[in-house]
């Protein structure tokens, strides 16, 4: 699952912020969203561990390295479908999520 | 399979190896004991160990086990093992090790075994109240796996077969091993504080030694402490019983060595013989006569040889023995390199075992007036998992020809059923029939194949790995050099009458090709034309 070799070959990527004086003007989402191509890349970074702390790390029990699989596999129906079984609202916790699964993550 | 794995594994690069390897040798308890025997042999320093599935039944196992001379018998429980190992190989893969202990421990008891070997016990031993558990019910030793690792760094991804070991353990890569943190101080850190722990138990519970505590299960008992509904109908007694046994069996641990029986081995009179070769590297040949009770023959000899030579190689043909008889199981099993062994009689099974390196040949007696080729000389396995050598056999083998070769270049003038069976290197001529699923896993070495009725072709091989290939220029060479040898070494008939007609004989052969191992080929060649 996921991709064996692909942390060896992609460099963790987090999305740019737009500036400011934009961000000033209106509501609208801070961060420039990724490609897709770099999304399923981003997502290959996964190792799918045997024993996954990062389930631990996430206050839910999100079960990330199964949607990391079909966000790499560009299988998103099946990803959110994953998510909504241990997250009700990933559309605004996403938004605030400081990402713990990843301070639990073994890489 | 990466070139620098295949060099350690004495196998074919880029050829994969199919895993878990099937033991072709090992069929019955009187197949372990000669497997023990012949390893003994093979280093006499070595303890041998036999490691057995904790599951009902594991006694009778490990009594059959202590007979057949073992040195360590380690009784693995339930969970635990490799990171790449399949979830369900992890749990639940037998019976807890404690069942298995115990069942295991009153069984040596009862009959009198106890004394000559070594108990070990793992499978997810983490503290020193598993060791003391361990102790209590009969295990001297005690493995730590997991813990071990943990201590030096693992993270436990699971992925140790994929060479992407983020913590840099199970992995060749250069890049990722820079990542290994570990330090020996960690693990004798780990060690220390197990066997502290563990002397804090024995001296609550009054013992001094390891020694006096080990199958002393009336120092357990069930913990009344546990509420859980289901604890409830659970009846320890069973595990916790000490048998009763004669008087005259006092000890509960191992308290002499077991007789190997190597004293009585033919293979002393040879050291002795050869000594100038083994010294001073300066040729010697025997003439000697053998008995089909003189088990493994000529491995001593080869244990001596590759101590003596410091991973040096003997020189070919340094020693050379001609012997006469029925040479018994085993025959040169082993045999390392400089060693040549020229047999006329017949042999039993396992003839050439794991041989690495020593030439054998094998003929009848003179004087003998059956037709060699229509008659078995060889028994079963002859030749497996051998490495390298050369090896001619005037006769028929058994079944099971040069299973899980890997480098040994044979001539044989028939095999009985699943010859070359998950072969991996190395080459295999046979000048006659073929039992049935020849060549089944074979990944890697050629075979090559008299076929003169066509019935080769048509029913007795197993297709799901191998080709069949017309035999081209560059196999001519190789293949009418082997026949040669064959021929000089054995005189053999149908061999000579081979050469005699040369081009009408090659028509007739079959070159049996390994899909897997003329790919291996064709990326070497790229990388390196030369």
């Amino acid at each position: 699952m996921g991709k064996p070799t692909g942390f060896m070959e992609f460099e963790r990527l987090l999305p740019d912020k737009r500036s400011v004086e934009e961000r000033l003007k209106d509501y609208k989402e801070i961060y420039i969203p990724f490609p897709r191509k770099t999304l399923t890349s981003q997502a290959a970074r996964c190792m799918d561990c045997g024993v996954p702390t990062c389930h631990g790390g996430c206050p839910l029990g999100n079960l990330i390295p199964d949607w990391n699989e079909f966000v790499y596999r560009d299988r998103w129906k099946e990803a959110i479908k994953q998510l909504h079984q241990t997250n009700n609202f990933p559309e605004f916790t996403g938004r605030l999520c400081p990402a713990p699964c990843e301070e639990a993550c073994a890489q | 399979m990466y070139p620098w794995i295949a060099k350690t594994r004495h196998s074919t690069p880029y050829v994969g190896l199919i895993s878990p390897p099937p033991h072709h040798d090992i069929y019955s308890i009187e197949d372990l004991a000669q497997l023990i025997h012949d390893l003994k042999n093979a280093n006499p320093k070595a303890r041998i160990n036999v490691k057995l599935v904790s599951e009902v039944g594991v006694g009778t196992v490990a009594a059959g086990v202590a007979k057949g001379k073992a040195d360590l018998i380690l009784i693995s429980g339930e969970s635990g093992g490799t990171g790449a190992s399949p979830q369900s190989s992890i749990r639940h893969a037998g019976l807890p090790w404690e069942l298995g202990l115990a069942e295991t421990q009153q069984t040596l008891l009862m009959n009198g075994l106890r004394s000559r070997v070594v108990l070990e016990c793992d499978g997810q031993l983490k503290t020193a109240r598993d060791a003391a558990i361990a102790c209590l019910l009969g295990a001297e030793e005690f493995g730590f796996g997991t813990t071990a690792l943990v201590a030096l760094g693992c993270v436990m991804m699971r992925v140790c077969h994929l060479n992407t070991c983020p913590v840099g353990i199970a992995t060749q890569d250069p890049e990722l091993r820079k990542k290994f943190t570990g330090k020996p101080e960690h693990l004798i850190n780990l060690m220390r504080f197990v066997a502290e722990d563990l002397r804090r138990i024995m001296a609550r519970l009054g013992f001094r030694q390891i020694t006096e505590m080990i199958g002393r299960v009336d120092k357990l008992e069930m913990t009344a402490a546990i509420k859980h509904w289901k604890a409830k109908g659970l009846d320890f007694s069973n595990i916790l019983y000490h048998p009763e046994k004669p008087a005259s069996i006092t000890a509960t641990c191992r308290t002499q060595e077991q007789d190997h029986g190597l004293a009585r081995a033919l293979d002393y009179d040879l050291i002795e013989k050869c000594r100038p070769a083994l010294e001073r590297g300066q040729p010697v040949e025997l003439d000697i006569s053998i008995k089909n009770t003189h088990r493994t023959v000529g491995t001593l000899l080869s244990y001596k040889i590759s101590r003596n030579s410091q991973m040096k190689r003997l020189a070919e043909d340094t020693i050379t023995i001609r012997a006469s008889g029925s040479a018994g199981q085993s025959f040169c099993a082993f045999g390392a390199h400089g060693l040549t062994v020229h047999v006329s009689g017949d042999a039993n099974d396992y003839f050439g075992k794991g041989l690495s390196g020593a030439k054998l040949s094998i003929r009848p007696a003179e004087g003998s007036r059956f037709a060699a080729e229509e008659n078995i000389i060889i028994g079963n396995v002859a030749f497996y998992g051998a490495t390298s050598g050369e090896a001619y056999v005037r006769g028929v083998a058994g079944e099971r020809f040069c299973v899980r070769n890997s480098g040994v270049r044979a001539v044989v003038e028939g095999v009985g059923d699943h010859g070359c069976e998950y072969m991996t290197g190395g080459y295999v001529v046979v000048l006659g029939p073929t039992g049935r699923n020849f060549a089944a896993g074979m990944s890697g070495g050629i075979a090559y194949v008299l076929d003169n009725t066509g019935e080769f072709v048509d029913s007795c091989f197993n297709r799901e790995m191998v080709d069949l290939d017309p035999v081209e220029d560059n196999d001519h060479k190789r293949l009418r050099h082997l026949i040669e040898n064959h021929s000089r070494y054995t005189q053999s008939t149908v061999a000579a009458s081979i050469l005699d007609d040369w081009q009408s004989a090659l028509m007739n052969f079959v070159k049996i090709m390994p899909i897997d191992y003329k790919r291996a080929l064709s990326r070497t060649i790229k990388n390196n034309p030369e």
